[in-house]
């Protein structure tokens, strides 16, 4: 084959315009794909680097049905099950925390309105999401606290209390008990999520489980994983060991509307790229195919002097190849300039997506590019992997050609 | 040995009314080597369709055909491509050089493909292009740079450079003006004679047929004349 390598380059380059017009276009289409890819994965790592900032946890146990009612009847025992021997029997997961979740009307001296009521484990909550850390004024909970809260600092704001100000709550505690007791603010929250800093209001578990009539009881234990992506499958094998007893749900199903977001944005996104390839598939096919018929009467010249339908066709293989080849580094050369100059600057992420992120705690507002190493793999094999398709009608044609037809056509 | 042997070779094509035409028609035919043979006759008479079959570019639709004593019809494409390399010359008329190679790299071409040394490949292709009169300055010149007479030198260089026992040349002059066809056309007649490679051409020229030391003349597919002229 080394005899045609000569040939072969000559080749490429007798048609300079179609060649370049040809390579262009590869590398800008690897180009386009890897921006896109950067993206997506860029903001899938920063929302994964985020995930602790999900309310939510990534993975919740409650009680079926909890998640649609919301209501303390759903409770259960905090020590149902032993959560530590669950956690080292699963390497993926790397901690769990418990709450109550519950609502109540909160007072201060001058005004008073709904809040939503978390009791936490200060001691454990930390390790499972930051959200609980993102007090502005004050400081957090701590471990040992006792009627102390961190409320919102929109709640704050409206019941026009401060730290060191008390505050009442009044509940509807489970068996319709009515609760009542006086907290001292210790820390404002602000999350960035409007609706939490609204209407949160942080307490001890022992706190709220005197405040609910519980004793022992919560409504949901929170595990963290050590993969965002893969909290679904990990949800499934924690509900498989719980037996079925507990509903186990990710993030996924917590929180359908943001798999929703990301799944949308996906869709779109392999349509657009499968779209790209397909262009530069048919792009490939074209300029070979025109080179191929071109070049027809010289295909039957060769044969006739001895060169072998086989290697006719390696030549032309060859040259395609090398093409595709040259394109492809070009082009791998230009998505690393491209990616790694436009992650310099902080570009701006529309608003409404800004905002639509927000409502799940990913409080980010310039996009997100990603430089790992599928970001460059993935356009780079499927182009190669189409254009080798989009070759093999035109190779086999000039492979099949018979020199008498070659002939014929000039 | 004879160098061709055809016997009741026919080819029936398809026309494209899916009328069938016979461009050959039972031809017999014996080929000594060292003959210098033209095939005339009037357009559509066969002259093309003939040496094709005889190089094994086309299949004969019956018919034997042995040439260097290799029976043609029960060879593969691979194999007939193998034997045109090491036993054949091809020259057409015109356009018989590949563009992206310089005058000196389409000359050895075939010595290429047959793995001669770099060497080797040299010395044959300047002896043989200063016995064609090809100006040495020519060699570097890509075909779209050369005239059509040089082009057709060339492409006889090659034919004549693998050292073929047959050289197939399907009107080689009929792009030429007539004084450029005739130094040609002396220059084969020059190989023929000091070299002893066997020429078979198709024409319409008289000159050529003229010069042919053997007129095979066709029509409608078959042989009407067959003139030895020693
Ligand atoms: N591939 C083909 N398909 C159909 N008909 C063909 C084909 N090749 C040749 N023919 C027909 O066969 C006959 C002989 O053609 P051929 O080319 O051998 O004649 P020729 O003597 O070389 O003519 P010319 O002097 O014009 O070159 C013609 O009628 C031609 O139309
Ligand atoms: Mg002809």
């Amino acid at each position: 084959m080394n005899k045609f390598v000569r040939l072969a380059w000559r080749n490429i380059w007798r048609n300079k315009r179609r060649s370049l017009i040809t390579i262009a276009a590869i590398s800008f289409a690897i180009v386009i794909i890897a921006l896109t890819r950067s993206l997506q994965y860029g903001t899938y790592d920063t929302m994964e680097a985020m995930a602790v900032n999900l309310f939510n946890g990534e993975i919740q146990v409650h009680r079926t049905g909890f998640h649609q009612e919301r209501t303390l009847a759903y409770h259960f025992e905090q020590d149902e099950q032993n959560w530590q021997s669950l956690l080292d029997s699963n390497p993926r997961l790397q901690g769990y925390t418990r709450r109550i979740t519950s609502f109540g009307l909160v007072s201060s001296d001058s005004a008073s309105t709904g809040a939503l009521i978390l009791g936490i484990e200060p001691d454990q909550e930390p390790a499972i999401t930051q959200f609980t850390d993102l007090v502005s004024d004050g400081s957090k909970l701590a471990a040992g606290d006792d009627h102390l809260v961190v409320i919102g600092a929109l709640l704050a704001k409206n019941l026009q209390a401060g730290i060191g100000d008390t505050v009442v709550v009044l509940t509807q505690g489970y068996q319709n008990q009515m609760g009542a007791d006086a907290y001292v603010v210790k820390g404002l929250l602000r999350s960035g999520q409007a609706e939490l800093d609204r209407s949160i209001m942080l307490m001890p578990l022992s706190n709220a489980q005197d405040l609910f009539s519980l004793y022992d009881g919560i409504t949901q234990v929170v595990f963290k994983s050590d993969n965002f992506r893969g909290a679904s499958r990990l949800a499934k094998s924690i509900s498989t060991s719980l037996n079925g007893k507990l509903e186990v749900m990710s993030w996924e199903q917590l929180m359908p509307e943001l798999k929703q977001l990301i799944l949308m944005d996906n869709v779109s996104g392999a349509i657009y790229l499968a779209f790209i390839i397909v262009v530069v598939g048919i792009e490939i096919f074209n300029a070979t195919m025109m080179s191929v018929v071109e070049r027809t009467r010289e295909f039957g010249i060769m044969q006739a002097i001895g060169v072998k339908p086989k290697q006719v066709g390696g030549l032309i293989l060859l040259e395609s190849v090398s093409k595709v080849a040259l394109s492809l580094v070009v082009g791998l050369i230009l998505s690393i300039v491209v990616v790694s100059t436009l992650s310099h600057y902080q570009i701006p992420l529309p608003k409404d997506m800004v905002e639509a992120y927000a409502e799940y705690g990913f409080v980010f507002d310039d996009l997100k590019f990603s430089a790992s190493p599928r970001v460059y793999l993935e356009p780079l094999v499927s182009i190669a992997v189409v254009a080798l398709l989009a070759l093999i009608i035109p190779i086999y044609k000039t492979y099949r050609l018979s020199p008498v037809e070659a002939f014929r056509k000039t | 040995m004879n160098t061709v042997e055809l016997s009741r070779v026919t080819k029936i094509y398809q026309d494209k009314n899916k009328i069938p035409v016979k461009a050959v028609d039972g031809v017999d035919l014996e080929i000594q080597a060292g003959e210098f043979t033209a095939i005339a006759g009037p357009s559509g008479s066969g002259k093309t369709t003939l040496l094709n079959i005889i190089g094994g570019l086309d299949k004969p639709t019956s018919g034997g055909v042995q040439v260097g004593g290799q029976d043609l019809t029960a060879l593969s494409r691979d194999k007939l491509a193998e034997f045109r390399l090491n036993t054949l010359g091809f020259i057409f008329q015109a356009y018989n050089l590949i563009p992206v190679l310089t005058a000196e790299e389409n000359a050895e071409f075939m010595l290429l493909l047959q793995g001669v040394s770099a060497q080797e490949r040299h010395t044959r292709v300047k002896q043989e292009f200063a016995e064609l009169g090809i100006a040495a300055e020519l060699m570097h010149r890509r075909p779209n740079e050369l005239s059509g007479g040089q082009q057709q030198r060339v492409a006889v260089a090659r034919a004549l450079v693998s050292h073929p026992q047959l050289i197939l040349a399907d009107e080689p002059t009929a792009n030429l003006d007539s004084k450029t066809g005739s130094v040609l056309l002396d220059k084969m007649k020059e190989m023929n004679e000091k070299k002893g490679v066997t020429f078979i051409f198709s024409t319409h020229d008289p000159m050529v047929m003229q010069r042919a030391r053997r007129l095979i003349t066709l029509k409608d597919g078959k042989i009407v004349e067959d003139v030895n002229h020693r």
